[in-house]
This record gives structure tokens, C-alpha cells and sequence, in this order.
């Protein structure tokens, strides 16, 4: 049996108010305050029946009260733990109230509500579990530093490697979810800071079904990027890692088979 | 090998009387209390010693006591990590429950107000 399929007896199901907005979107936010409210309009605007959940992972601006102020229902950390951590509230919260499908995108104006459409009509498609925004599929032209560049194609195509089949953005953070994949992601082996090309490899491992759809990206808001400092090494380690252990075992010990 | 005994002895003490007070919890003094047991036998019983000191490649009693010492700090190391990991996980895990509860008290509460 598929341990996925099954809710856990300590979730009680609370149906949403409006049965047919089958849909929460879902954006972690960190000092955000200027970007988070016009985000939030918008959405509100485009996605009337949607929830639009901000998880405040512990800002120290205004961000939180921009966020209500626009129109989202808002998540409050007591304190900063990571996108990781954020965003794995956020599935949680979707398990709890009983949304199918959850849309997850930064809050720094990096995804245009524009793409979300074609995100969902991928899953909606049926067959897949998670769809990932891929910023490498033709659509739209983003700008990154050469070494950066590199290092992208380096991790997709180990990723590639690995699951069997082309991956080109393995780390968009602009992705659609199903209740199988927050079940997933609902667990203990997810990580407190950014989810990479690991937990995509270690989700397919699970049996869980991905696919990539093309969106146009914008560029981040400058010194807020997700790979800076030492972060890109410690990646390399991660990924490394995880090749490593599903090797050895095939599949991660702490994770029961699909 | 009176040097050995007094630091023993203080140390036990010290163990002892932070357990007794409730600041060292009883399932982390056992590393501590092992590691003195050890040294009373190693100092106490010359064949053991003697034998540890063969075993390792240690030319001196000198030797082995920081040899001892070293794989002490890190088993004691290991085991700070695997606790920290597990804390972590937990309070993560709280600190999301607290955010989902609190919004749930809002929505009653606000709920509450409209009535």
C-alpha cells in the first residue's frame, strides 16, 4: 500500500470555506516588505478563490502586516528558520485544511503570476505530482553570471544523470504540488534552508512523478539570492551527498518505500 | 598515580552533584561517568593498563591518557551533534506547529467577535 495515499489519523481533514478553490498559494517570505503587498494584490486579483498564505519566516519589517494588509491569510514563524522550514509550514498548513494543490512561488517578485497558469494546467493534466517552473525550457531569456551559469548546468545535469531524464531547473523554487508531494516534503528529512537538486532526486526515488514546465523568470532583488556566499559549495556537498547515499543504499534509509 | 585519583574524584563529584540538581540530565552523565570508571580501572589495574598501553601504539602511560583523552572529546563531540540534530528537528517542527495553531486561534477568535 502506498503510505502516501493515506492521511495520517493525527490530521484532521477542516474543509476550506470555499470547497471549489481547490487552491492555496503559497509564498515563504523573509524582509519582503515593499514587494509582498503588490505580490499579494495581484494574486488576490487573478485568484479570487485561491488561499494566499504568506509563511513570515521571521522578518523584521513590515512584511507580515503588508501581507494581511493585501489580502493574504499570513503564517507567523516565531522566529527565522529558512525557506526550507517555511515552506514545509505551508504544506503542512494545505494538509490540515484539506487543499489539493499548492503553488509555491519567492516573494521577491522572481516569479510572474503570468506563468502560473500554465503550471497548473500541467498538473491538472494529470500523471505528475509536481510540476517545476523551469526557467531553461525556451520561455523568456535569464540572466545569470557565467560561473553561475555553469554551475546550473552542472547540477542539472547531474540531476539528469540520476533520475534518468532531462532536468533542466532542478532548483526552480516556482513549482505546483499535489497532496502526494506535501506528504513528502512533509517529513523530517526536509531541509531548513533551500531544497535542492537532492530533494528532487530523493522525491523520484519515492516514486513521486515530476515534470518541467517552461516560464519566464525575472532577475532576484540584488544581495537576496539564494546562492551566495559559501551556499553554492555547501550545494555541491549536498547533491554529492545524496548521490552518495542513494548509491549505498539505493534508497535513503529514512525513507519507507513508495 | 594519586594525581589521577584526586581529578577522578572531582570530577564524579562535580557529575554527581549537577545531576543531583537537576542541571545535568541522567541520560547525558553517562559518558561522563564512564570515562571516569575508566580512568580509576586503567590507573588502578597495571595489567589493563599495561595492555591498553601495548594495544595502542602508545609508548608511555602519558601516551595512552591523551589518546584517551582525544577519542573521549570526540566521542563526546558526536554525541553533542546527533542531540543537537534531533533538537533541531524538533524545535523546527514546534515552532511550525505554534505558527499553525496560531493562526487557527485567530480565525476562532475572530470568529468569536463576529458573533
Amino acid at each position: 500500500m502506498d503510505p502516501l495515499a493515506a492521511e495520517s489519523p493525527l490530521s484532521p481533514v477542516i474543509p476550506i470555506a470555499d470547497p471549489a478553490a481547490d487552491l492555496l498559494i503559497l509564498i515563504p517570505a523573509m524582509d519582503e516588505e515593499g514587494r509582498i503587498g503588490p505580490l499579494v494584490s495581484e494574486l488576490r486579483r487573478r485568484y479570487a478563490a485561491a488561499a494566499v498564505v504568506v509563511v513570515n519566516d521571521g522578518s523584521e519589517d513590515g512584511t507580515a502586516g503588508e501581507a494581511r494588509e493585501a489580502g493574504a491569510e499570513v503564517l507567523e514563524h516565531p522566529f527565522h528558520m529558512g525557506y526550507g522550514a517555511a515552506l514545509q509550514t505551508g504544506y503542512k498548513y494545505a494538509l490540515e485544511r484539506g487543499v489539493g494543490r499548492v503553488l509555491q512561488m519567492d516573494g521577491d517578485g522572481q516569479h510572474p503570476p503570468e506563468e502560473i497558469d500554465a503550471l497548473l494546467a500541467r498538473m491538472d493534466r494529470g500523471d505528475v505530482d509536481l510540476v517545476l517552473g523551469s526557467r531553461f525550457l525556451g520561455r523568456g531569456d535569464y540572466r545569470m553570471q557565467p560561473l553561475r551559469r555553469i554551475g546550473s548546468w552542472l547540477f542539472s545535469r547531474i540531476t539528469s544523470g540520476i533520475v534518468g531524464r532531462r532536468v533542466t531547473d532542478p532548483t526552480s523554487g516556482f513549482q505546483v504540488l499535489n497532496r502526494r508531494t506535501m506528504r513528502f516534503y512533509r517529513r523530517d528529512f526536509y531541509p531548513y534552508d533551500y531544497p535542492d537538486a537532492d530533494i528532487l532526486i530523493r522525491a523520484d526515488y519515492h516514486g513521486l512523478r515530476f515534470d518541467e514546465v517552461g516560464v519566464a523568470m525575472l532577475p532576484g532583488v540584488p544581495g537576496k539570492s539564494m546562492h551566495r556566499g559559501l551556499r553554492p559549495l555547501y550545494y555541491v556537498y549536498k547533491l554529492l551527498l545524496s548521490i552518495l547515499l542513494t548509491f549505498i543504499t539505493g534508497r535513503s534509509s529514512a525513507d519507507p518505500p513508495p | 598515580m594519586i594525581w589521577i585519583d584526586i581529578a577522578v574524584v572531582v570530577l564524579l563529584a562535580t557529575v554527581l552533584e549537577l545531576v543531583r540538581r537537576r542541571r545535568l540530565r541522567e541520560e547525558f552523565s553517562w559518558l561522563w561517568i564512564g570515562a571516569c570508571a575508566l580512568c580509576l580501572v586503567a590507573a588502578h589495574v597495571p595489567p589493563l593498563r599495561d595492555w591498553l598501553t601495548a594495544s595502542v601504539p602508545a609508548s608511555s602511560e602519558v601516551q595512552l591518557l591523551l589518546i584517551g583523552a582525544c577519542l573521549f572529546l570526540v566521542a563526546l563531540c558526536l554525541d553533542f551533534s546527533i542531540q543537537v540534530s534531533s533538537q533541531s528537528t524538533h524545535i523546527k517542527n514546534l515552532a511550525q506547529e505554534v505558527a499553525l495553531l496560531r493562526k487557527a486561534l485567530d480565525e476562532l477568535q475572530a470568529k468569536d467577535d463576529d458573533h
